[in-house]
């Protein structure tokens, strides 16, 4: 089977103009301003493949945004290369973004004052989707996350999981092969949280969505992933099924298991 | 036909002006701003034109003039704070994964906006023109010119706010660049005196600008609505529009150099 995401050897280095601190370092900058080169993702090489569920985690600035954000064409790499969907994203970003979807979650995609079906129609025209196409997807995904009451109400007026479940649905209108999530699930309470796992998880069983997905909260990885790749400093540590991580550590929490692994790869 | 790249920027366009429309106090409290404005001005002309320059037009006419200026200004919303603010907490990047361009659905959201703005306060503004002065002075005709100009003033208005907007890229802030381009507007626009009142030398700066047609030259078609001055300020439209497009185009073009390859 041919892999989803394959990444082979992709790196991504920044340059960051150092400022020396006070007024005079300020100034000083201004004529000789002193760079530092920054390895925020370092030769990474992994294949993620159809219908997979992985968890992409490690600690804040590891990486993980900068991968998603090369995966999904935004970024172009300093080295080696990636193919998403069989598509280079950097090169095909467009061709690319009909067939991927997003979602972050501390972004919204929906139009504040307005009620989301005036997004959902929005987006089926920027998905080019043709109205019976449309309509079909959208009766199927007001089941899966139980919309009918939501669809008519402005966006402001939405709970934060009542809305995280619009933002999915605006994700997947236009049938998505992968599903990138950026911490799907930040900020919302303990019932919306489960509410959004099971979701996924009928998600990717129905329609054999990949999802790659990004969180800080270990129940996620848990609840959702059925493998895991540990980031950490710009590097993979850890590649791992799930249960083969759990069954090396019997009886720890996920947590633990997880704060273990940082522990090691420093 | 069906063309699904234009059906889906007419798409964007419709839901920004419909949601612009629906925000009933943000029209409601530009329009008090701006009423206020004119009434102040109404003012303010009627003492000024017995004293300076201006005297050689009436008083009606230069809050007419005012008028035009005003809607178009009130009207105008700070895009650039918008592509800034998008820049700054990386809303410009995550949405260029989906399969619209950034700038084209900025710019007709905006346009939508302004669009349903201009609606409201055109019909509030002219409304209370018409009541204070006692005249309309100007044709069905010229009148019909001068509403589509003002609209395409503000499109020019946007276009330009857009550029200032997309400095962000190299200056992180834009707030100086759009705080000098609002002074010259306001000055090299003649926002509160015609430019034939200005000296000379200003005049010829401001023609060479496009604050003047997005402002004074063009509400000046109230003091003068020769045939010939509404095919200059129509041809000078389609030029700063042309300019301000291609400055647009390709400002944005280098700064998202930046952002896919240095991270913004």
């Amino acid at each position: 089977m041919k892999p989803a995401i394959l990444v082979e050897g992709l790196s991504k280095a920044f340059v960051l103009r150092k400022t020396a601190p006070g007024i005079f370092g300020a100034f000083t900058s201004l004529f000789a301003a002193h760079t530092a080169r920054f390895q925020a993702v370092e030769s990474l090489s992994f294949s993620i493949y159809p219908g997979q569920k992985v968890a992409f985690i490690g600690p804040n600035g590891a990486g993980k945004s900068t991968t998603i954000k090369m995966l999904t064409g935004i970024l172009h790499p300093t080295a080696g290369t990636a193919e998403v969907l069989g598509l280079v994203p950097w090169k095909a970003r467009t061709a690319l973004g009909f067939q991927i979807g997003t979602v972050f979650g501390q972004r919204s995609q929906l139009w504040y004052h307005l009620p989301s079906l005036e997004t959902f129609n929005l987006l089926a025209k920027i998905y080019e989707l043709t109205k019976s196409a449309y309509k079909t997807r959208l009766d199927e995904l007001i089941g899966i996350f139980e919309l009918e009451k939501l669809l008519d109400r402005p966006v402001r007026q939405l709970s934060l999981g009542e809305r995280m479940r619009c933002e999915l649905v605006a994700s997947l209108l236009h049938k998505p092969k992968i599903l990138f999530l950026d911490e799907p699930t930040i900020g919302l309470d303990l019932n919306a949280k489960m509410q959004i796992r099971e979701l996924l998880n009928r998600l990717s069983c129905e329609h054999g969505t990949t999802l790659f997905l990004t969180s800080h909260d270990t129940l996620d990885i848990e609840k959702i992933a059925d493998r895991v790749l540990v980031l950490d400093k710009g590097s993979i540590v850890l590649d791992s099924s799930l249960n083969e991580l759990k069954s090396n550590y019997k009886d720890q929490a996920m947590e633990e298991i997880i704060q273990d692994v940082y522990a090691k790869s420093s | 036909m069906y063309m699904p790249k234009v059906h889906k920027y007419w798409a964007v366009f419709s839901l920004s002006f419909m949601q612009a429309a629906k925000n009933i106090k943000v029209l409601v409290g530009l329009s008090i701003f701006l009423l206020t404005c004119l009434i102040i001005f109404a003012h303010i002309w009627h003492v000024a034109t017995h004293h300076s320059e201006t005297a050689r037009y009436a008083p009606e006419l230069l809050l007419w003039y005012i008028a035009f200026n005003q809607w178009v200004l009130v009207a105008s919303q700070d895009v650039n704070l918008e592509i800034q603010e998008e820049l700054q907490t990386g809303s410009l990047a995550y949405s260029m994964v989906r399969p619209i361009s950034y700038l084209g659905a900025k710019f007709t959201e905006s346009f939508g906006r302004l669009c349903a703005q201009l609606l409201f306060l055109g019909a509030v503004t002219f409304v209370f023109a018409a009541l204070w002065t006692g005249c309309v002075p100007f044709s069905a005709f010229e009148g019909a010119v001068m509403l589509l100009f003002g609209f395409f003033a503000g499109m020019l208005a946007l276009i330009f706010q857009m550029v200032v907007g997309v400095t962000c890229f190299w200056l992180q802030d834009s707030t100086p660049v759009s705080w000098v381009f609002e002074k010259l507007l306001f000055v090299l626009g003649g926002l509160l005196l015609p430019l034939a009142c200005y000296p000379e030398w200003l005049q010829t700066v401001a023609h060479y600008t496009p604050f003047s047609i997005i402002l004074g030259a063009r509400s000046a078609l109230v003091l003068d609505n020769s045939h010939e001055q509404i095919a200059f300020i129509g041809m000078a439209f389609l030029a700063w529009l042309l300019v301000g497009l291609i400055c647009l185009k390709a400002l944005f073009w280098r700064g998202m150099k930046i952002l896919t390859v240095q991270g913004g």
